[in-house]
């Protein structure tokens, strides 16, 4: 097996060992065989569970919630790696290029100006009016950023990096002024959501970031060869027969939706995007056939770890889960940073 | 055949290249040559395609209309930028120039080319290791290694066309003369090879045409003897030129600045005594 066949393997693994255990942790307390039971119970339509009650809070509340993590990591983590990759700069983030500042300006619009009840309420097939108008809000901050940075039939990247750090901080202004007008219940919210949460994880939202996760992966990932012939340089990449502008447009189309949707139903979940390809880039190195799978679930597992902190570790209430991404992530990209040259390729 | 004709470009209202048009057959190693500024690099990349749809034909094909998957299969290039913006492993750069011929998976033969890439231009004893680590000169012969592998077919007889901007930067002489050599071999094989250097004595020795630029014009094409003469070197470079024939290859060597007159006396007195 390659070693980019054992690594996902691994990870995947992983993931199928954290699933049971986060289902076990919480304020309910099961063990991890009792938790698989549930779970194995409800597949196989077999019925030896007694419990119906925490059978209902497996199903209905954590699976949910956990699934939704892996898949939030996921996409955000992809995102962030082929935003590196197509901008060649390693600092590009959904949070830098202006993406999440834009969902982050109509969230706070509708927290703020179409006041608490009405965003909490009023719905669209179920999913809530602060949910639909972050998505638009992150398309439509991608757009205009896309659309600046074309010069002719061509898209200038560092132009759309830049115009990306401007839109941010108009975006993040407007937020300061409507967290300047909000009264005390908004504020609080919107403070909340900045912080991001799981907390409103249903079957529902786990459907729709399945979808967009799957949809951003299924694309994304054949594009190893382009993103690694980019790192030489765009005109290079060319010679090597990649059409350039096609690969921006796919990759930003798709990370628009991958982040919006993440965006959309947990807020803004900082660092993700960030440090999860760094960290695999340090220890395996570029080669973007690697990341790009690797990024993807090593991001879920980061957020599904992440969120079972946020919910245990001040039980009843709940950590909100931009503070821990960023204290977990932070720290060991530092280590590695600083111990980069040990762990590299000899 | 490369058959270019009437290029034009001009860039923020500078004209840099000037009705530009040449042809040249394939079997041959073409130098460009010229002082700064002069629009060897502009040509090259106009060759390449890079300032749209130019009047550019390779064996009687348009290269703009072909699929550029298949152009990069045809044609390789070399630029002068070799930094990459992530660090990858040796052997993975030198498997980039297999990217035109695979979808997910290397081929066997994929793996053998790079190999042989890497002998060739003897990057293989380092080939794991990373590309950041190393040397100006050894990260040159690295990116020349891909671009011998981005042109190797199977069982393929299209004449391939291959083309260097200053490949001999940050090489150390014995490397020069070994990229030289191989690229000598490589047009002897059938296909052309157009290189931009500055080095006019190591023009005259292994191109077999050269083209002089000066400022966007084409000043003089044609064998190494009848582009490298000391009036025309003078004009497009502004400064003294001195031309003899090479004493130990049948070619001619250029000497440049003005010649100090004690050694011109010593010479003629050496002279005078023999």
């Amino acid at each position: 097996m390659s070693k980019r066949n054992l690594l996902i393997f691994f990870l995947l693994l992983a993931v199928f060992v954290s699933l049971p255990a986060s289902l076990a942790m919480g304020a309910f307390e099961l063990s991890f065989l009792e938790a698989s039971q549930i779970i194995w119970s409800k597949l196989s339509g077999l019925s030896f569970v007694d419990d119906e009650r925490l059978a209902a809070v497996i199903w209905q509340i954590r699976l949910p919630r956990v699934l939704l993590s892996l898949m939030v990591g996921a996409s955000l983590a992809i995102s962030g790696a082929a935003l590196h990759g197509l901008f060649r700069n390693p600092l590009a983030d959904p949070s830098i290029v202006g993406i999440s500042m834009g969902a982050a300006l109509s969230a706070a619009i509708v927290i703020v100006l179409a006041d608490g009840v009405l965003a909490a309420n009023y719905s669209l097939g179920g999913i809530s009016l602060l949910a639909i108008a972050t998505f638009l809000g992150a398309l439509v901050t991608t757009f205009l950023i896309f659309r600046i940075a074309k010069e002719g039939k061509k898209v200038n990247v560092m132009n759309m990096l830049l115009a990306g750090i401007a839109i941010n901080a108009i975006a993040a202004a407007g937020v300061g002024l409507l967290t300047f007008l909000a009264d005390n219940e908004e504020l609080r919210t919107l403070t909340f959501w900045t912080l991001g949460s799981l907390g409103g994880a249903n079957w529902l939202s786990v459907g729709v970031l399945t979808i967009s996760t799957f949809l951003s992966l299924y694309f994304l990932l054949p594009l190893f060869k382009s993103f690694n012939a980019l790192s030489l340089g765009e005109q290079e990449a060319t010679y090597m027969g990649v059409n350039t502008e096609k690969l921006k447009l796919k990759v930003i189309i798709f990370s628009a939706l991958a982040i919006g949707t993440g965006v959309a139903f947990c807020g803004m979940i900082s660092f993700v995007g960030l440090v999860v390809p760094h960290i695999i880039r340090l220890i395996f190195g570029g080669d973007y056939r690697i990341l790009l799978p690797t990024s993807a679930i090593g991001g879920g597992l980061l957020l599904c770890w992440a969120d079972n902190l946020a919910r245990t570790a001040v039980i009843p209430a709940e950590l909100p889960i931009g503070i821990l991404t960023a204290l977990f992530g932070a720290p060991v990209f530092l280590y590695l940073i600083l111990n980069r040259r040990k762990l590299q390729l000899k | 055949m490369l058959q270019v004709e009437n290029i034009s470009v001009s860039m923020k209202g500078k004209c840099i290249l000037h009705q530009f048009s040449f042809e040249i057959e394939a079997g041959q190693l073409l130098a460009i040559v010229g002082p700064n500024g002069a629009g060897k690099s502009t040509l090259l990349r106009a060759i390449c395609g890079d300032f749209g749809k130019q009047q550019l034909s390779w064996h009687g094909e348009l290269l703009h209309e072909l699929d550029p998957q298949e152009v990069a299969k045809q044609r390789a290039v070399l630029t002068q930028k070799n930094a990459l913006s992530f660090d990858f492993s040796v052997k993975e750069v030198v498997m980039m120039g297999r990217y035109p011929y695979f979808k997910n998976q290397p081929s066997k033969y994929d793996c053998q080319v790079v190999q042989e890439m890497m002998e060739r231009l003897q990057v293989a004893s380092f080939a794991e290791r990373s590309y950041h680590s190393l040397s100006g000169g050894e990260q040159q012969r690295v990116q020349t290694a891909r671009v011998f592998a981005q042109l190797e077919e199977a069982e393929s007889q299209k004449p391939k066309l291959l083309l260097l901007d200053e490949p001999l930067n940050n090489l150390d002489v014995k490397y020069q003369y070994q990229l030289l050599e191989q690229l000598v071999h490589y047009s002897k094989l059938g296909h052309l090879v157009i290189i931009v250097m500055h080095d006019l004595n190591l023009a005259a020795q292994y191109a077999d045409q050269v083209l002089l630029l000066q400022e966007g014009v084409l000043k003089k094409s044609g064998s190494p003897e009848e582009v490298l003469q000391a009036n025309l070197l003078e004009e497009a470079y502004q400064l003294p030129v001195k031309v003899d024939s090479n004493p130990y290859h049948n070619c001619p060597m250029i000497f440049f600045g003005q010649v100090p007159k004690r050694t011109t006396n010593i010479r003629k007195l050496k002279l005078q005594t023999a």
